[in-house]
């Protein structure tokens, strides 16, 4: 049933022939794999002395390598009618031993050649015919016709033995090409990684040692102006490096230069090169670009099992995985591009609010921080923050439409200009609302200052009715409005602050986030506020 | 005696997928049967009781998973694991896994190392010197 190597159950198998003796009745030679004569005819004297003698071992190894190697597989004829006949197997552990059979025809124990064999071991003809006869097969025509038979089958089973070898190969290719595409096409889909570059490089160099049989795999960046920030002279290392990681850190970067050189060469050799000679084996290297620049290396060395040489398939799955990282590289630059670009215009919205109103300036920065730790402390993830985070930036850049001298104006407003004030959010909607990527902050710039009673702007919407993000808005937003000085009011001290805070839990707070804001860390938030006081010194 | 080898059904209708898999269970001691559509695998699993079944999702007569659905009801076969290879466009939910004996997915193209491991991981409760133990 097994179409490629061993199996365990059919251990059994290689000795059968150890039982050829008995059940074909012949004389028999049995070699194993390597040429090593396992079993000898049983035989009477005087036969046992000719059959057993140096010049009859002399012709079998002459011939026992060529019949196992499948060099030949015709029998050997003694002397006319007297034939040595291979038959070859494979046995359970997939290797090729080796039975010959003395086949005699009747007439060669008359002819003068077996006289003559007789006289040279000094043996009686009449007592040696008597022991040989169990290797006459009678008529002499059938004894011709059964060593040809035995031959011929002995010829295909060696060609069949190669054609297995050969399918066993295609096997193992086929199964290494099957791990390269899964290997690729794993790392195609983990591309998409963009936020954590090292997080995809390690995983990419666990895959390959998981893969390949070398001892360690790494990844190397140099200093670039194409360097990605977490990236940037990073070594990564999966497995055992065979010296230390900073020796390996110096003696990569010249491995670099030598590129740049255009000295690079994907196999180092122990004696041509000092990483390989240190390692004492081969190291693989493809090099990752990006712009037509080498921007780091991936490297594979000391290479285990039976054969340590690098092989082509090696290099083609690193040279493939090089050029995967190189695309990745230039996926996460754009995608940094894109994000600095969003991030300058959202910058850019705020400034022109921050310019219409000097008390608030760095207002949208401090509520974003302050969101973005009480929506953690409201155990909302990384990611959710992150998004309210961006809502406490633009939450109020609405406030372009309100004039400037109702902005500023220190005294009490009147309910018309209060009315300006109190359209900023319709505002702040309507100005982002085509903004695809804004679209989940919207509920947050809309309802920031809705309150928690139904009392609020601008739609009066009450307790969980309002967004979740909007009521993470409002809490930042009056702590730092009540912590700054205003046209109309100095800043009230931290206690007052947040005493107020726990006074309007329930009434203009969800009063269940209050209790968490009052309990966060403002360090921070302090360090901020005295930022924004140097900036402000600096700008008058 | 010599333990006996964990036998595994391959059930699939693309013989590269056949081929390769073979190859990799049995240098590594398995025996290996094979079915190549899901109407074959249940006949094969009911008359030879593997101890694993390795099958194809999508396959002209009789898809993988209305197998694996049928060797969970049959009493004979219902404890025989089942790992299934299937396509990334085949998403399956828990809810429909639960009525079946599949163990384990894997993403078409898969790799055969992988496959290894998780076979050995899913067999190794009860290992293959048990399995002799009991056949003697």
């Amino acid at each position: 049933m097994s179409m490629f190597g061993s199996e365990p159950s059919r251990g059994e198998q290689g000795s059968a022939a150890h039982g050829w003796d008995e059940t074909v009745g012949l004389l028999t030679w049995h070699f194993d794999s390597q040429g090593r004569m396992t079993a000898k005819p049983v035989a009477a004297e005087p036969a046992a002395r000719w059959l057993q003698s140096s010049s009859m071992q002399r012709v079998l190894a002459s011939n026992v390598g060529n019949w196992l190697g499948g060099a030949e597989t015709a029998p050997h004829e003694l002397f006319a009618g007297c034939r040595l006949v291979p038959v070859s197997w494979t046995n359970a552990g997939g290797e090729t031993e080796l039975v010959v059979i003395m086949i005699m025809e009747a007439g060669a124990l008359e002819s003068p050649r077996f006289e003559t064999i007789c006289e040279e071991h000094e043996v009686d003809p009449a007592g040696m015919r008597a022991a040989m006869h169990r290797c006459v097969l009678t008529p002499d025509s059938y004894a011709r016709q059964v060593s040809m038979l035995l031959g011929r089958a002995n010829a295909e089973r060696a060609s069949a033995a190669q054609r297995h070898a050969a399918a066993g190969d295609l096997a193992k290719q086929l199964a290494e090409a099957y791990e390269q595409i899964s290997f690729l096409y794993r790392l195609t889909r983990e591309m998409t990684a963009l936020d954590s570059p090292k997080q995809f490089v390690t995983a990419l160099c666990k895959q390959l040692h998981h893969l390949l049989a070398y001892r360690w795999i790494a990844v190397r960046y140099v200093p670039s102006r194409l360097a990605i920030q977490g990236l940037e002279r990073e070594v990564i290392v999966e497995g055992e490096l065979p010296f230390p990681a900073p020796m390996f850190s110096e003696l990569s970067s010249h491995l670099i230069e030598a590129w740049q050189a255009d000295d690079w060469t994907h196999v180092l050799e122990p004696d041509s090169n000092a990483i390989a000679s240190l390692a004492g084996s081969q190291i693989v290297v493809e090099e990752v670009t990006y712009d037509d620049c080498v921007i780091g290396a991936l490297l594979a060395g000391n290479k285990e099992g039976e054969d340590t040489d690098w092989s082509t398939a090696d290099s083609q799955l690193l040279d493939a995985a090089a050029g995967i990282l190189g695309a990745f590289h230039q996926n996460v630059i754009r995608y940094e591009e894109l994000r600095s670009l969003f991030m300058g215009s959202v910058r850019a919205l705020t400034a022109t609010v921050d310019a219409k109103d000097p008390y608030t300036r760095g207002h949208s920065d401090r509520v974003a921080h302050l969101a973005r730790q009480l929506a953690l402390a409201a155990k909302l993830g990384e990611e959710e923050a992150e998004r309210v985070f961006l809502a406490g930036v633009v939450h109020d850049v609405g406030k372009i439409g309100v004039p400037e001298a109702i902005l500023r104006k220190p005294g009490k407003l009147s309910d018309e200009e209060f009315d300006h004030i109190k359209a900023h959010p319709v505002t702040g909607f309507n100005i982002l609302k085509d903004i695809p990527q804004m679209a989940d902050l919207l509920p947050g710039v809309l309802h920031h200052h809705e309150r928690w009673d139904g009392k609020g702007y601008p739609r009066g919407l009450a307790g969980e009715e309002i967004p979740l993000m909007a009521r993470l808005l409002a809490l930042p937003d009056s702590f730092d409005a009540m912590s700054s000085n205003r046209a109309y009011r100095p800043a009230l001290p931290r206690e007052k602050v947040l005493e107020e805070i726990r006074n309007c839990a329930g009434t203009q707070f969800d009063p269940k986030l209050a209790s968490r804001f009052v309990t966060l860390d403002f360090s921070e938030y302090d360090a901020m506020v005295g930022d924004h006081r140097h900036q402000d010194a600096y700008a008058a | 005696m010599t333990p006996r080898a964990k036998r595994i059904l391959v059930v699939d209708d693309e013989p590269h997928v056949v081929y390769v898999t073979r190859y990799k269970l049995e240098t590594a001691g398995y025996e290996v049967l094979v079915a190549s559509n899901g109407e074959d695998g249940l006949k094969t699993a009911c008359a030879e009781l593997p101890d694993a079944v390795v099958t194809d999702f999508q396959m002209p007569g009789g898809d993988g998973f209305e197998m694996a659905l049928r060797l969970r009801t049959n009493a004979s076969t219902a404890d025989i694991p089942v790992i299934m290879l299937t396509a990334r466009t085949h998403k399956l939910k828990p809810s429909e896994l639960g009525r079946t004996s599949i163990r384990h997915l894997m993403e078409k193209p898969f790799s055969p190392t992988e496959l290894l491991e998780k076979l050995t991981e899913l067999l190794c409760g009860h290992g293959q010197n048990d399995a002799g133990d009991r056949a003697a």
